[in-house]
């Protein structure tokens, strides 16, 4: 099974609960798509793998063929082709998104493209856990771009048993994670802003047609109800993590708190209980 | 007339990027307006509750449309699509309307002439009145594209009204994350707070966002967001800081009674004491806020 844990609002716990299932059962392979700020191998322990980039393609404009019909400025959607009707256009290449409309409609074909890199891929082992993790270029803003090459590297490796960490936020980066999954595990916590940015996440799970289960972490860190959520989308609630100063100051140290909170074990091992058996 | 736009960013999600730009905002004296940056999670409103006062869709880039009729399920757009967006379902080319980014390709390619391009609608953009200020913000619909182009709109129109009734001070609450919305957040900003938190995770992001701001050329400082959960990673933050020369704007505990404040819908100012004028204040002098 090829589970997404994703959350909506951030900083609600994604990363130590997925790196507390994942030391449950660590013939998971575990998948970092929170390519943006990727930390799943901080609470894991430490990363042994390689590292390889991801690129993608960018158009460049061969002067010596050019005929300055501008063209491929026309065409250009991204606005990424500068043309001032004469001369040869110019690319500006973080503006070019590398769909590869302007070498199809340049009529001399000047146009070719390069590879750049948008970030890197690592692969290999976290505390004995195969273990990929996706990481945006600093600079980029090819996210999707950067979680779809893991994925792909993910599928590569045959494994059945995902345990997929997410981006936060609804937007596309999340969507390109859960398309991938058999199921959604939903972090939130019992605040204003959790609740807020869980309905988010649960019309678009709903949307995507995913089954979709809730965690609530950080219990007693605030009061708001979610019972009303839950019936409206049609979730159960498969575990509480209660909030505790302890399991917060392990995971600020990067020791995830299933190694050295009993009760926060447990209920993660009950969270998998749960899992297969509504699941599997 | 000279806005100064200030931007609150963090890299990792969950550090207190919109209590503390609620909080700023309600110690800051000048006339201002106030935008919520973090489009597909926006939760500002949720502590300045605003009036409703004005929302208009937002469309972003057309998509592409198969005219069914003609499709002969040949797979050409398929094969030429670099994000994965369309494919042939029951000898129909099928667009995934979440994935097309309307660059036009499969319209070039289709031998039948059958793909167009259509409009939708990806969200709202918003505004409303609040004690503090008029506040812009917006949600964009779930699974959406577009953010950056979301954010980028949203801020103009801040800035429009800035201009129009004279304020001198835009603050902007940003998304999470190094990608496209938290790149149009602070492309052209005056200034950037990044808001960490004692935790290896936060310090690693930090630096992410710190580079961000160092490649768009925007000028940053630092606040340590609930620093007494950890003293020494909060000294590790500092002295990453002080290697690297990035300022560090202030320090701010964990307490219970700012967490209720914000579970109640409220802004902590008074929970936060004395500490938070003086920290507005030195944010608009290293900032340079201040006309």
């Amino acid at each position: 099974m090829k589970i997404a844990v994703a959350s909506g609002k951030g900083g609600t716990g994604k990363t130590s609960i997925s790196a507390s299932l994942l030391l449950a059962r660590p013939q998971t392979l575990a998948i970092d798509l929170d390519v943006e700020e990727p930390n799943l191998s901080i609470l894991l322990g430490s990363f042994k793998g390689r590292v390889m980039p991801v690129t993608m393609p960018i158009a460049r404009i061969k002067g010596s063929k050019c005929i300055s019909c501008g063209k491929c400025s026309e065409a250009c959607v991204y606005g990424a082709i500068a043309w001032l009707g004469g001369g040869i256009p110019v690319v500006n290449e973080s503006l070019c998104r590398g769909c590869g409309l302007c070498p199809r409609v340049c009529p001399p074909e000047a146009i070719y493209e390069v590879d750049q890199v948008v970030g890197e891929i690592r692969s290999g082992i976290c505390e004995g856990i195969s273990f990929l993790e996706g990481r945006l270029r600093v600079g980029s803003v090819n996210t999707v771009r950067v979680i779809e090459e893991t994925v792909k590297k993910a599928q590569s490796f045959n494994e059945t048993d995902w345990l997929m960490d997410c981006p936060p936020g609804t937007a596309c980066p999340v969507a390109a994670s859960l398309r991938h999954a058999d199921m959604a595990l939903l972090v939130t916590e019992p605040t204003p802003f959790g609740r807020s940015d869980l309905e988010g996440m649960l019309e678009m799970t709903a949307d995507m047609r995913i089954p979709t289960a809730l965690v609530i972490n950080k219990t007693g860190m605030g009061v708001v109800s979610l019972d009303d959520l839950c019936r409206r989308f049609n979730v159960d609630v498969f575990a509480s993590y209660p909030f505790s100063r302890s399991a917060a100051e392990s995971g600020a140290r990067g020791e995830s708190p299933f190694k050295n909170d009993a009760g926060w074990a447990e209920t993660t091992r009950s969270l998998w209980s749960e899992i297969e058996r509504r699941f599997s | 007339m000279n806005i100064r736009e200030v931007v609150i960013i963090s890299g990792k999600g969950g550090t207190g990027k919109t209590t503390l730009t609620s909080s700023l905002a309600s110690v800051a004296e000048e006339r201002k307006i106030l935008a919520d940056a973090d489009v597909d999670a926006p939760n500002l409103a949720l502590l300045l509750h605003p009036g409703e006062s004005s929302r208009q869709p937002f469309f972003g880039m057309s998509i592409a449309e198969v005219y069914h009729a003609r499709c002969v399920g040949c797979g050409v757009c398929e094969a030429s699509c670099r994000y994965d967006a369309i494919h042939v379902r029951d000898g129909k080319a099928v667009v995934d309307e979440g994935f097309c980014e309307g660059c036009r390709v499969c319209l070039h390619v289709c031998p039948e002439q059958c793909i167009s391009l259509k409009n939708i609608e990806r969200g709202a953009i918003r505004r409303g009145d609040t004690a503090l200020g008029p506040l812009w913000h917006a949600r964009l619909y779930p699974g959406g594209e577009n953010t950056g182009l979301m954010v980028a709109l949203l801020r103009k129109e801040a800035r429009k009204e800035a201009e129009a009734s004279g304020a001198s001070l835009l603050i902007t609450d940003g998304p999470p994350g190094i990608g496209c919305p938290v790149t149009s957040s602070v492309t052209g900003a005056d200034f950037a707070v990044i808001v960490s938190e004692p935790s290896r995770a936060a310090l690693s992001d930090l630096r992410r966002a710190a580079g961000l701001c160092g490649i768009l050329a925007v000028p940053f400082g630092i606040v340590i967001n609930r620093w007494n959960l950890s003293g020494e990673l909060t000294e590790t933050i500092k002295e990453t800081c002080e290697n690297e020369g990035w300022p560090v704007l202030g320090t701010i505990p964990f307490e219970e009674k700012i967490a209720e404040a914000v579970g109640a819908g409220r802004i902590p100012t008074k929970e936060m004491g004395d500490a938070l004028p003086e920290l507005w204040h030195g944010i608009q002098k290293t900032g340079r806020l201040k006309r």
